[in-house]
């Protein structure tokens, strides 16, 4: 009975053995397939020395820098306008018509001015001549000879009373004679003053409006010399027309802008907005390459000569000078790729090399080993510190060889010494 | 009558003493036997346990353990200690068996540096406790405790030795290196002869008078005898030599030609659900040779008078 059950006990062990020999065979001829299968496929690089090139996409306005304006010189109704914007325009060419009735009209009235104004000084100045000259030249005339007169009746009436000729009665009355008269020529002196401050303010006063008619005459002449236009407008440069300030039928004072023309020789700036994140990328001084696409994309290298914080926006504006004059956009909303070049690093990687883990930043070296199953390769990490980066590369410090195959792409997470194997 | 009753009743409780007794010593040993057992099955119970647990629990069960170099992470007093798995997994095993081509790769190298061993060391140890059972020369006796001797030392003193003897023959980095000093053990002569001595000279004696040749005596009347002391050497030579681990590192240059105990040795501390599976995986052919042979086991134990 217990041969039987040992018998049958060696007979089962058998089995298992065999069973258990079998599944090893099995598992070991399908194990590293599978597991080739299932490692993380990786792809790797070297690192480079170059600079890295940051890269900012935004939007720009090319904006001409001489811009000179063109104004109504008198009040004019806008009649016709003849230019728009982009159109090129040559010296005296005509911008715009105005209306010149209103002109004519206008000439008119200024010239009853002017004839008014003529007459009033006219009047002024006879009026004072009738009233005060010869009147006051006879007068003094008959004063000194009355004056005369009673002094000699004085001298004589005196004569015969001290000689007992005559009564002193006499004496008196030559005496208040002469003494009435020279009261006159008192007041009549005291009279010419008060005439001459009076010819003072008469000189005063026809000298403003002398002033003033020849002020009329000259807003007359001036405006006939600028009506001499036949209502046309006309360009004082030559030029690109920026802004037609004005349509047809509107109406401007003197002095107001009507157009905009771009020098010929004008110079352009590009200007961009950024946010303060990108902004700090870019500082006043640095080269950059920029490329603005309109209808068609340009490239030119340029400065950035300014960088102005605008308050209400909460941005930053920067310009920068066009100097490449084959540049063909000229004006308006650009696609704008901001391009700065840093400095060299010798060690530049692409982003997707470098892995993060938790405040430590690292990568991933490619080595070989012989293994068991052959020759096998796995990663080993790195902590590398970051000098630099922009969008594609990365520039970093760390205890990697020249000839280190760095892992650029994995296909799974990795960690130290994980086992992979090459795309 | 007084006497007789008083008599049977002083029987009764002498017999019911003797059962207390008898059940109280009995449940005292059972009791210590049932300790022992689960004392010693208990690291195979709690391999087998954790071989069974997910990646997830592992961790939750011993990652402090695994992180117990890590100087940022306070080490805790206690650690979880779970015998039945929530869930049960066999991710270990997949891990093991399909994702380590390396651990099979090892499980056949510990097969090809075990089993040439097993059998020299059969065919060495059986020739030479012939020789010093059944062949009288001179200086056996002293050759024979000198044996003894080498047996009693730890096998690390003559790692030297065999080291330096192997780069002498050119043999290290090679198979050989490890199967060769493996072949030559003072333990298996020393078993073996303890057996054979007990096979009667008589025998040996009656097949010289009928024309037998020592090697035929050896074959047909010694070897035969010797079924059970052999089964139980290749037991503990199979298993000592699966289990060893100096001499392939010492030996071998080449680690695609090390043996599993090593790699078992090698697992990251990350990886200890694996290392539960492989350690299972790993014991499962010593412990199929030990059931199948455990019979001759005993018995050749028994006989070559170790017991």
């Amino acid at each position: 009975m217990e041969t039987e059950q040992n018998t049958d006990k060696r007979k089962i062990l058998k089995r298992v053995i065999l069973v258990f020999i079998a599944i090893m065979i099995l598992l070991t001829f399908f194990s590293k397939t599978i597991n080739d299968i299932l490692l993380p496929e990786v792809e790797y690089t070297t690192f480079s020395n170059q600079s890295l090139e940051k890269e900012i996409d935004t939007t720009g306005e090319i904006k001409p820098v001489d811009i000179k304006k063109i104004n109504a010189w008198r009040d004019m109704k806008i009649k016709e306008v003849k230019v728009k914007e982009g159109d090129k325009v040559t010296k005296g060419i005509i911008l715009a018509l105005t209306d010149t009735d209103d002109m004519l009209l206008k000439v008119k009235s200024m010239e009853f001015e002017v004839k008014k104004a003529q007459d009033e000084i006219e009047n002024f100045k006879n009026q004072f001549k009738s009233n005060v000259e010869t009147e006051k030249n006879n007068k003094n005339q008959w004063l000194v000879k009355d004056l005369e007169e009673a002094q000699k009746s004085y001298d004589e009436a005196k004569l015969l009373y001290e000689n007992g000729l005559d009564s002193y009665k006499r004496v008196e009355t030559c005496l208040e004679e002469l003494e009435t008269i020279k009261k006159k020529i008192s007041d009549e002196k005291e009279s010419e003053e008060n005439e001459k401050r009076n010819q003072e303010d008469y000189e005063r006063t026809l000298s403003e409006k002398m002033s003033e008619l020849q002020l009329k005459i000259y807003e007359l002449d001036d405006f006939k010399k600028n009506c001499n236009d036949n209502g046309e407008i006309k360009s004082e440069f030559d030029g690109v027309i920026n802004q037609a300030l004005i349509e047809k039928g509107s109406t401007c004072n003197s002095g107001q802008p009507l157009f905009e023309v771009v020098s010929k020789d004008s110079k352009y700036k590009l200007e961009w907005k950024l946010n303060s994140a990108k902004a700090q990328i870019l500082k006043e001084g640095d080269t950059v390459d920029l490329t603005i696409t309109n209808d068609k994309e340009e490239s030119f290298e340029s400065n950035i000569d300014k960088k102005n914080y605008v308050v209400n926006e909460g941005l930053y504006l920067f310009t920068s000078f066009i100097n490449d004059k084959n540049i063909k956009t000229k004006t308006g909303q650009v696609d704008l790729n901001i391009a700065l070049k840093s400095k060299e690093y010798p060690m530049v990687v692409p982003n997707s090399c470098i892995f993060n883990a938790g405040d430590k930043n690292m990568i991933f070296v490619l080595k070989e080993k012989d293994g068991v199953m052959g020759e096998e390769q796995f990663v080993k990490s790195v902590n590398v510190k970051i000098l630099d980066s922009n969008d594609s590369s990365t520039a970093i410090s760390g205890n990697i060889a020249e000839n280190d195959n760095i892992v650029s792409f994995a296909s799974k997470a990795l960690v130290d010494n994980a086992k992979v194997k090459l795309r | 009558m007084q006497l007789k009753r008083k008599k049977i009743n002083i029987q009764i409780i002498v017999k019911i003493w003797i059962t207390i007794n008898r059940i109280t010593k009995r449940v005292l040993y059972y009791f210590i036997m049932v300790f022992v057992s689960i004392s010693l099955l208990f690291p195979v119970i709690y391999m087998f346990a954790n071989s069974f647990m997910g990646e997830k629990e592992i961790q939750k069960n011993y990652g402090a353990l695994m992180t117990v170099n890590d100087s940022k992470k306070a080490e805790p007093e206690y650690m979880s200690f779970k015998l039945i798995p929530d869930p049960v997994s066999f991710m270990q095993y997949y891990k093991a068996l399909l994702r380590s081509p390396k651990f099979l790769q090892m499980f056949w190298n510990s097969c090809l540096l075990t089993l040439p061993i097993l059998l020299g060391q059969l065919i060495v140890s059986t020739l030479a406790a012939f020789a010093f059972s059944k062949f009288k020369f001179p200086l056996r006796n002293v050759i024979f405790f000198m044996f003894i001797i080498v047996m009693m030392m730890p096998f690390q003193v003559s790692l030297v030795p065999n080291y330096i003897i192997l780069k002498k023959l050119n043999l290290l980095g090679g198979y050989l290196s490890v199967i060769l000093p493996g072949t030559f053990s003072t333990f298996g002569v020393f078993l073996l002869r303890q057996f054979m001595i007990s096979i009667p000279d008589e025998l040996c004696e009656a097949a010289k008078v009928d024309g037998a040749s020592s090697m035929r005596i050896f074959l047909n009347i010694i070897l035969p005898q010797c079924k059970g002391a052999l089964a139980s050497l290749a037991i503990l030579v199979f298993i000592d030599n699966w289990n060893m681990v100096e001499q392939p590192l010492i030996f071998l240059k080449d680690q695609a030609m090390y043996p599993l105990s090593i790699f078992l040795s090698a697992i990251n501390g990350n990886e200890l659900g694996i290392a539960f599976a492989c350690g299972l995986i790993y014991m499962i052919p010593a412990v199929l040779i030990f059931l199948y042979g455990e019979k001759y086991l005993v018995e050749g134990i028994k006989l070559s008078g170790m017991k």
